[in-house]
């Protein structure tokens, strides 16, 4: 299997089949098996994630896997760029394409929840949008991380 | 405004757009592959077993 392939190998692979000899993992994989494991507590199809009947859970931790996860893709995509520019271009790219106030929110929120586990931004609101009024505790899955940046 | 529900759809989404750029055979991608290339084996894996390290 080549490098590219292994990168993305699907997060329901068993990690078994996926590990290479020299006993390395892809990080990527890894982190989709986090996001997941977060989020619904095992690994499943991720585009059946969204519906999955179970709880949903740890929402913070798992907002924070994912925005790890952009940091990830955009170093590779942009190697040579500050921390900024990296994460930025590939939201640009590939996540919300051409849409640069979008980016910018979404780095603020990742700034101020990776640094500080909190919401505390200069020039942007940010704050916590509970819309799941039957979840269990204080971390209901549909938490809105709400961005103002429309 | 930003639902984690959502955002798991959309960076699994847009994950799976820059592999199939990555996969694309032709010139256009090049340059993400070769960039690709150099990232991975600097940290592209990590290796668990043994006492785990990156």
């Amino acid at each position: 299997m080549n490098d590219v392939d292994f990168f993305f190998t699907p997060p329901t692979v068993d990690p078994a089949r996926h590990r290479r000899d020299d006993q390395s993992y892809s990080v990527l994989y890894l982190l989709r098996r986090e996001a997941q494991d977060c989020l619904i507590g095992t690994v499943i199809d991720e585009a059946a994630v969204r519906d999955y009947p179970g709880d949903k859970h740890r929402v913070f931790a798992s907002t924070m896997v994912l925005l790890s996860g952009i940091d990830l893709l955009g170093q590779f995509l942009h190697p040579t760029g500050s921390v900024e520019a990296r994460f930025t271009r590939f939201v640009t790219t590939y996540l919300y394409p051409n849409d640069a106030d979008a980016a910018a929110a979404l780095y603020a929120v990742r700034n101020a929840l990776m640094h500080t586990f909190g919401l505390q931004d200069a020039t942007r609101q940010l704050s916590l949008v509970l819309d799941q009024p039957h979840a269990r505790g204080i971390q209901p899955a549909a938490v809105t991380l709400l961005a103002t940046w429309r | 405004m930003i639902n984690v529900l959502q955002l798991f759809d959309d960076v699994t989404r847009a994950s799976n757009r820059y592999y199939r750029d990555l996969r694309t055979p032709g010139e256009a991608h090049d340059e993400q592959r070769r960039q690709f290339a150099l990232m991975f084996a600097k940290a592209g894996t990590i290796r668990i077993g043994g006492g785990a390290r990156a």
